[in-house]
């Protein structure tokens, strides 16, 4: 839980230092994919979990409560489904990085269209988001991952 | 398991339940004001947390705001100088050509009016403009005007309180210049679409590019030595003679405020 805690509170940093150049990216429903992954909590707890994060996210930023606590419960569910139903052998940190980035579009997406208006410049506010997402979303698989090579354990 | 635990368990369940409640919140954050107290609420709980990062933020747009202020400064301080120095070399020339003239016949006193535009009609955009200057603060017509030292016109018509200037660009304007690095003497005039030129360059004569153009000493009404511009691009030669294009020094197309120079012997 400290891992979500810790992210939700370093994107929020990020978010406070890019306010007017980028979205942060979704370091906190990373955190939610790592502990899902892990099999040591329970799935129910966690989608309840990226709720919360998603509605204190929403009454910090973005004003409309309920918008990315319910991006983030539907894609926690999603990955839930998708990571329960996976063989042991698909997964791996390919998987894993695969289906969060997909996520960290799909709300980099989201946000775009809902959040700001649409012209030119909200592009680049997703553009840089993906960006800067990219490397964490590496780094957070490296950690849900730590000993296992790209396509499984080595 | 029991079947009713599992059902429990399934993360669909939880996950449409959390849907709804956030749609419903969503619903709400519109209609509640309750919600709104929440949002600031959170928000100042978590000003706590974040204080550092506001911190840093701040001081960080600070420090940048600091080094554009003083980048901006720099430039001003520049232009301000290249001005100073360009007004500078125009009134010393200026004093030097008075101090030529005959002082019976010609009324000297080198004084620089600071004008405002009143009007620019599209119609003739590149062939005049009106400034708030006219009789009454001693403009006549034919006095040469500059925009940071750098002709740009003259005037051609005064009422008491405003004035018309021909600029360089019109059709109908037309003063001895010279180049600077070789002393060839030509006639510049516009061509009423923007563009100004400097015309009877004898063919055979090939003027190097971005040499400067200044008035000549030819013409009573105009001190000699005004900066106008850079020769630019060679054009065809016609009936012995050639002419050439000049880049204008001065901003045409953005002429808020000019410089009149009053006195001197005009026409």
């Amino acid at each position: 839980m400290k891992w979500c805690l810790l992210l939700w509170y370093l994107q929020d940093v990020l978010q406070i230092f890019g306010e007017d150049y980028l979205f942060a990216p979704e370091l906190f429903l990373g955190a939610v994919f790592l502990l899902m992954s892990s099999g040591k909590y329970d799935h129910p707890g966690l989608i309840w979990l990226s709720f919360l994060g998603g509605v204190l996210w929403d009454a910090r930023w973005t004003g409309l409560i309920g918008m990315t606590a319910g991006t983030y419960s539907v894609l926690a569910t999603f990955f839930s489904f998708f990571w329960s139903s996976m063989p042991d052998t698909g997964r791996n940190k390919l998987t894993f990085f695969t289906f969060l980035l997909g996520c960290h579009i799909i709300i980099g997406v989201i946000r775009s269209v809902l959040v700001l208006p649409f012209q030119d410049a909200t592009w680049m506010f997703f553009l840089r988001q993906q960006a800067l997402g990219l490397p964490l979303i590496y780094m957070i698989t490296r950690a849900a991952f730590p000993r296992d090579g790209m396509y499984g354990a080595s | 398991m029991p079947k009713r635990a599992r059902e429990i368990e399934n993360p669909w369940i939880h996950g449409g339940l959390a849907v709804i409640v956030a749609c419903l919140l969503l619903l709400l954050s519109f209609q509640v004001p309750l919600i709104r107290h929440a949002v600031d609420g959170v928000s100042l709980l978590l000003r706590i947390p974040e204080y550092p990062a506001l911190y840093l933020r701040s001081r960080t747009i600070r420090f940048y705001g600091w080094i554009e202020s003083g980048e901006e400064l720099q430039r001003r301080m520049e232009a301000l100088e290249k001005e100073n120095l360009l007004l500078r070399t125009s009134l010393a020339r200026y004093t030097l050509y008075r101090n030529d003239q005959d002082a019976s016949s010609t009324s000297l006193s080198s004084e620089v009016l600071s004008a405002r535009v009143l009007a620019r009609h599209p119609a003739g955009w590149w062939d005049e403009i009106k400034i708030d200057a006219g009789s009454a603060q001693k403009v006549v017509p034919g006095c040469p005007v500059l925009h940071k030292g750098i002709l740009v016109g003259r005037v051609h018509q005064v009422s008491r309180f405003d004035a018309w200037v021909r600029l360089v660009t019109s059709r109908n304007f037309s003063i001895p210049v010279t180049v600077e690095d070789t002393r060839d003497l030509g006639v510049l005039t516009g061509n009423g679409e923007g563009e100004v030129l400097l015309q009877y360059i004898p063919e055979e004569r090939v003027l190097p590019l971005h040499s400067s153009v200044v008035t000549a000493l030819l013409d009573e009404s105009f001190p000699p030595g005004i900066p106008v511009g850079l020769l630019g691009e060679r054009r065809a030669a016609f009936g012995g003679f050639r002419s050439y294009t000049i880049l204008p020094g001065a901003p045409l197309s953005r002429l808020y405020r000019v410089q009149v120079m009053i006195g001197g012997k005009t026409q």
